[in-house]
């Protein structure tokens, strides 16, 4: 097992993950976080593409924006979602990798991937050649959309996922300009999902006695998280029109501007009597007493010219101080945080969503960590990312007995590489922001497929 | 105390993965009452607790006749006892004891008379007597809260939330999650344990880097220019969303650019990296009398990832559904219910929801030998 002292519910559990980029990553993090054994199975030549390139690459990826030495080994994207498993640097297409592969499946519970259908059976590795070896491995696939349909071959990343899954025209400014999520929504969701149809698939196990074939289609899979929408739309043939951050039933309800530059205030007034508290904070007796505004009716009718009342009297508050003095009279209400003031939040590190890792690759750095919560066999990020490769000796000797010269003879003929010998398809970009005069990292999220 | 369904679970005709999982879903919110729909979707015999009036979500957002459209969604599968303060508590005692998991709020303890092995699955806003347990939360907030909403929409104007409930349903399916999984371990054990999920966590783990970014080099994003091959195009018909991170040619060919091939200009992917909003405005041009599904389809042709910005109604009525069956309408005596058939597949298993969302009924017709 781990050589760290899992004891997360799922410490009997081994994983054998094959994926790129965030969701499938993502997925094999939850696992990992929940004392699973995660081996991460990367291909010399085609390594998770949030590795970024082996020069050059963005700066804003990486420490102290200095992306060499060892560019792969310090991407901030890879490092931080793939926290707590081991790396195995694995050329499936040389001699003496598949005996590598079965003798890992025979002690493996789950194989997981986020290519795109078709690629595992082609590599060897799907559900049918593997159940020979071992019966009860569960194969979980995780494309943008099932099998079938005329979008069942499509590319899919998180920014283009979201659209297909019908979230992005319920989102827009009120021109109609479309938005999309920021953090690309699609990806953790698609992960989540996944590690909810593992740990299904492992129930289900215990009652066949038998693996299966699981596939997660993300854009699918997305639309039960905006269920209710569909439904109306499918029972009355009626859907929201979005116009910003206006809602039926809280009026006001947005992002307000406070002191200094990008800050904001979010406010969702729900009834009068918030209304009310609302106005007696902001010092603002002539709103509270105008007729056109004391019911939520004629708010909701009114929302553009109330926006701009608001607006103008948020204007000169601190958000942080205005959020917790409307918090303490009853309103609903929040800074909008941006990245810094999350990795330095008290809140955030109170929760335990903040974990100190060392990587001897960037040195000790803080990382978020996930949510679940067991009382009795707790989880957690015990271990940073892995070095490319990093346990090829430890996978092999420990779980497969290889000795010393076996191992070489694989080193030699490169079935396993201790570094990539490809780029990956990270773009390359400098950006500065109003924040810092810094370069900014390109995003990739998303580029879930082979 | 009345128990309800028009349609209880009938034996299942394939196995599916919570077969005889006996789940109390005693929880009044979105996130608690969809890890119950999870729970109902894979097998488990759920029982929705309510009081007389009925849950919360009966009344919440838009509906068409009776109950409103997300209680529906939620609540499809389960079956509903409704329990007032002065019913027998008997057959309530009954089915705690009998119960695997008691999905429920915080603020209170395990229910007395739960079995020792169960999973007591308790869903909230933010840690119990953490720094935010007395604030009111809405979707907004925890967005706001969260760093999502400060990096969605456009730098000049104010930033968006998102829609919906997207929050609670992560932590819905991070609540699902970790009961499983604490079913998992309980087989080893032979022990139940308490599993929590908080909004406030779970939307704070969906952030892709926000911590590890500041951590390493003391940048974070803004809602300025995404810095990635990213374009949203507005066609005749529609709006297209497209990533070029790779199959550059593709993209220049769809919008009759060509020319851009041959651009010493644009050879590198650097190069146009910091062209890009030169390059969208082309390909916008040329975008414009274009219909979207044409572009779609030519974009991935040639392995370029596009998608139009479907709207549900496209979605509803779209080949994809139909073919993959996405909706299906769950026999309600009437018309049929609508329903979001699945959200994950497993070969050989029921992993389906099977019922419509369970009327609310006053007559005290008590089923007690139900879910034995």
């Amino acid at each position: 097992m781990s050589a760290t002292s899992a004891t997360g519910p799922l410490a009997d559990i081994r994983v054998l993950e094959f994926t790129t980029a965030w969701a499938g990553p993502f997925a094999g993090r939850c696992l990992a976080y929940m004392g699973a054994d995660v081996i991460k199975v990367e291909a010399p030549e085609h390594p998770d593409s949030w590795r970024g390139p082996r020069s050059g690459g963005a700066a804003g990826y990486y420490p102290e924006l200095t992306p060499e030495p060892d560019p792969q080994n310090r991407n901030l994207l890879f490092n931080s979602q793939n926290l707590g498993k081991r790396s195995l640097a694995l050329d499936l297409k040389r001699p003496g990798a598949m005996e590598i592969m079965r003798g890992l499946v025979r002690d493996a519970d789950v194989i997981l991937a986020n290519f795109t259908p078709g690629v595992l059976d082609r590599l060897g590795i799907g559900r049918r050649d593997l159940a020979a070896v071992n019966d009860r491995i569960i194969v979980v696939e995780m494309p943008a959309f099932g099998p079938g349909g005329p979008s069942s071959g499509h590319q899919g990343m998180g920014k283009t996922m979201e659209p297909a899954a019908g979230m992005t025209a319920l989102m827009a400014y009120p021109d109609g300009t479309p938005v999309l999520t920021g953090p690309a929504v699609m990806d953790p969701t698609g992960g989540l999902n996944a590690v909810a149809a593992i740990v299904s698939a492992l129930e289900l196990r215990e009652r066949t006695g038998r693996g299966s074939s699981v596939m997660v289609p993300q854009v699918e899979a997305a639309a039960s998280w905006i269920g209710e929408f569909v439904l109306e739309q499918a029972e009355t043939g009626r859907t929201w029109r979005p116009h910003g951050n206006h809602v039926p039933y809280a009026a006001p309800h947005g992002a307000y501007p406070c002191q200094g530059e990008d800050q904001w205030v979010a406010i969702a007034v729900h009834d009068d009597e918030q209304w009310r508290a609302l106005c007696a904070e902001l010092g603002a007796d002539e709103l509270a007493a105008d007729p056109a505004w004391f019911e939520l009716p004629n708010r909701l009718a009114d929302q553009d010219r109330l926006d701009e009342a608001l607006s103008r009297l948020t204007a000169t508050h601190d958000k942080t101080a205005l959020a917790h003095r409307l918090q303490r009279a009853g309103v609903p209400a929040a800074p909008v945080l941006n990245g810094r003031e999350i990795a330095l939040s008290p809140e955030m590190r109170q929760a335990g969503m903040v974990a100190e890792l060392d990587h001897p690759a960037v040195g000790t750095r803080t990382y978020s960590t996930l949510a679940f919560r067991h009382s009795r066999t707790p989880g957690g990020h015990r271990r940073a990312a892995p070095l490319f490769g990093e346990h090829n000796d430890d996978v092999l000797a420990d779980l497969l007995g290889y000795d010393g010269d076996h191992i070489a003879s694989l080193r030699a003929n490169g079935v396993i590489a201790d570094v990539p010998v490809a780029d990956t398809d990270t773009p390359r970009a400098t950006r500065t922001d109003n924040a810092s005069t810094s370069a900014q990292p390109t995003t990739d999220e998303g580029s879930d497929d082979s | 105390m009345s128990l309800s369904s028009d349609q209880p679970p009938t034996a299942p005709a394939t196995p599916s993965p919570l077969d005889g999982v006996l789940v109390l879903d005693h929880s009044t919110s979105v996130a608690g009452q969809y890890a119950g729909r999870l729970f109902a979707m894979n097998g488990a015999e759920v029982v929705l607790v309510e009081p007389p009036e009925g849950t919360p979500t009966r009344r919440r957002g838009a509906r068409a006749e009776g109950d409103s459209f997300l209680f529906q969604h939620l609540n499809q599968g389960k079956r509903s006892l409704a329990l007032a303060p002065t019913d027998d508590e008997g057959p309530w005692r009954e089915l705690l004891a009998r119960a695997d998991v008691v999905v429920r709020d915080q603020r209170g303890d395990h229910p007395d008379h739960a079995a020792p092995d169960s999973v007591d699955c308790v869903v909230g806003d933010t840690p119990e007597s953490g720094p935010y347990d007395d604030w009111s939360f809405s979707e907004l907030v925890h967005q706001a809260l969260g760093g999502a909403m400060n990096t969605t929409g456009l730098l000049d104007r104010p930033p968006i939330y998102g829609l919906g409930e997207r929050a609670s349903y992560a932590t819905g399916t991070t609540a699902y999650i970790s009961a499983v999984a604490a079913l998992h371990e309980r087989r080893r054990s032979g022990r139940g344990q308490r599993v929590d999920a908080t909004v406030f966590e779970s939307v704070a783990a969906m952030g892709q880097n926000l911590v590890s970014q500041y951590s390493y080099n003391g940048t974070h994003e803004t809602r300025a220019r995404y810095p990635g091959f990213l374009a949203m195009l507005q066609c005749a018909d529609a709006w297209v969303v497209l990533f070029v991170i790779r199959n550059w040619p593709t993209a220049c060919r769809v919008f009759g650019c060509e020319h851009l091939l041959d651009d010493p200009r644009y050879a590198t992917s650097g190069a146009r990296l910091e062209k890009w909003p030169e390059i969208v405005a082309m390909f916008q041009e040329a975008a414009r009398p274009m219909l979207a599904d044409d572009v779609v389809e030519a974009c991935q042709n040639g392995r370029v990832s596009a998608e139009k910005v479907s709207s549900l109604a496209d979605l509803v009525d779209s080949e994809q559904w139909r073919v993959r069956e996405v909706m299906t309408r769950l026999p309600d005596g009437g018309t049929g219910q609508a329903a979001l058939r699945s959200v994950f597949t497993i070969e050989g298993a029921n992993t389906e929801v099977r019922a419509p969302s369970p009327p609310l009924r006053s007559s005290p017709d008590v089923d007690a030998g139900w879910g034995a």
